[in-house]
């Protein structure tokens, strides 16, 4: 499967330039990432607007621009993940619930708190009756919904999938995710340092991305994916003879990997499982990571795809998200290595096309 | 304009988030629903659920709110019937 377009919001200035990654990287002192970009209004109308949630917008506007990056205008299918859906809404629903004792409600609130909102407000700014599904998989949500488009496009030619990951922050969880360590309890955190605190959590963040799909290369081409698997658990000794297996059903060695995209997110409990590969069978292989620009969220992973995607295209790998000093000579392979908590592991091999 | 008139326009704004809109932007006789304020189907259910929590008027019969809610006008004057 070809990824011929894509697009990619999120707490980072992201170029729309072909031949740039960001327009300048933006640093944070919290353990929220917010996200950066806000010209909505050229993209949705005002009317349609009006109802939308944050993750609506950032979802509906990635997934017109990775289609005009793709130059197509309808898709075949439109296939989202997410793993908290329209939060927000979900709260203050909730919120008015319980303050009006189960009494009356806002109906825009109960309707747009769904997780498969996204996917259905696309569709509707496209008029587009296809094929229309959301993946609600804790942290695998956007590559469950990469695997769908990917099992679709083994037996389909010529058909575009529209596939993104999207979440947003809201307070209230934020504030429980504090409680449950899952956000650092450090309130200001440099992000561009996150890897030095050794603390239990990480930072959060919010964002969008999302990629046309097809069995059929475009010109425009970015990447080919060649393979996705996802592991629900995976124990730390288990892990560098999964991707051994990984890649040999794949008819590639770990010296053929150019670069590895790793999901280090700063928590001092998790990071563990990336250290093993870091010090282990990719020592001397170009390390990268993501999360300290964006912040860790469900489909936070997304963005990492993006910039595995950028990465081929662009033969360089950002110095900003470099994890090491090795330099391949030419970019072929990349594999994507992601898990959250130690929970829902995926591996995504990607080759320049 | 009638203190109910204004609350009413102030509402609705901003429960349904017509942030391109001001109070003086909207005419007391205003077509709500259609081509003037532009307000659709679900904009009415948020209607009912404010009629009834902010001025405890049920709505009961459907067919009546297609004339309570034609413009702010004939929402005051149903509001200060019914209240």
């Amino acid at each position: 499967m070809f990824v011929n377009g894509i697009s990619s919001l999120n707490a980072q200035a992201i170029s729309l330039k072909e031949d740039a990654v960001f327009e300048e990287i933006q640093t944070y002192n919290t353990r929220n990432l917010k996200l950066y970009f806000s010209d909505f209004k050229t993209y949705i109308k005002p009317s349609a607007m009006r109802r939308m949630s944050s993750s609506i917008k950032m979802g509906v506007v990635a997934a017109l621009q990775a289609l005009e990056n793709a130059k197509i205008e309808q898709p075949d299918a439109i296939i989202t993940g997410t793993g908290m859906g329209c939060k927000t809404d979900s709260d203050v629903f909730l919120e008015e619930l319980l303050a009006s004792n189960e009494g009356l409600l806002s109906p825009t609130k109960f309707i747009q708190s769904t997780h498969n909102t996204v996917a259905g407000q696309i569709a509707l700014q496209l008029q587009c009756k296809a094929y229309n599904m959301t993946y609600v998989q804790g942290s695998a949500s956007f590559e469950s919904a990469l695997l769908d488009a990917f099992l679709q496009a083994a037996t389909a030619k010529n058909k575009n999938y529209l596939v993104g990951g999207v979440d947003e922050i809201s307070t209230y969880t934020s504030d429980l995710h504090v409680l449950d360590a899952q956000l650092k309890e450090e309130p200001e955190v440099h992000n561009l340092q996150l890897l030095a605190y050794k603390s239990p959590g990480s930072i959060q963040g919010e964002g969008a991305s999302f990629f046309v799909t097809s069995a059929q290369k475009s010109d425009s081409c970015y990447a080919s994916v060649k393979d996705i698997q996802l592991y629900n658990q995976l124990k730390e000794e288990e892990l560098e003879s999964t991707i051994h297996s990984f890649l040999e059903r794949n008819n590639s060695t770990l010296e053929e990997i150019d670069v590895v995209v790793l999901g280090n997110n700063g928590d001092v409990n998790y990071d563990k499982y990336y250290h093993i590969l870091q010090e282990g069978v990719f020592k001397k292989t170009a390390q990268t990571y993501y999360k300290h620009l964006v912040g860790e969220f469900y489909t936070s992973s997304g963005f990492g795809f993006w910039l595995a995607c950028k990465t081929l295209k662009l033969q360089e790998i950002p110095p900003v998200c470099r994890l090491n000093e090795c330099q391949p000579q030419k970019i072929t392979k990349i594999l994507l290595y992601n898990q959250y908590r130690g929970k829902d592991h995926s591996l995504i091999l990607l080759e320049s096309c | 304009m009638s203190d109910l008139r204004l609350e009413l326009k102030e509402k609705i704004i901003k429960q349904l988030n017509l942030e391109d809109l001001s109070v003086e932007d909207i005419q007391n006789d205003d077509f709500l629903f259609g081509d003037e304020i532009g307000l659709d189907s679900i904009d009415a259910l948020e209607l009912i659920v404010m009629l009834e929590k902010d001025f405890g008027i049920k709505l009961t019969d459907p067919a009546q709110g297609k004339e309570v809610f034609t413009s702010i006008e004939t929402l005051a004057q149903f509001i200060e019937k019914n209240a």
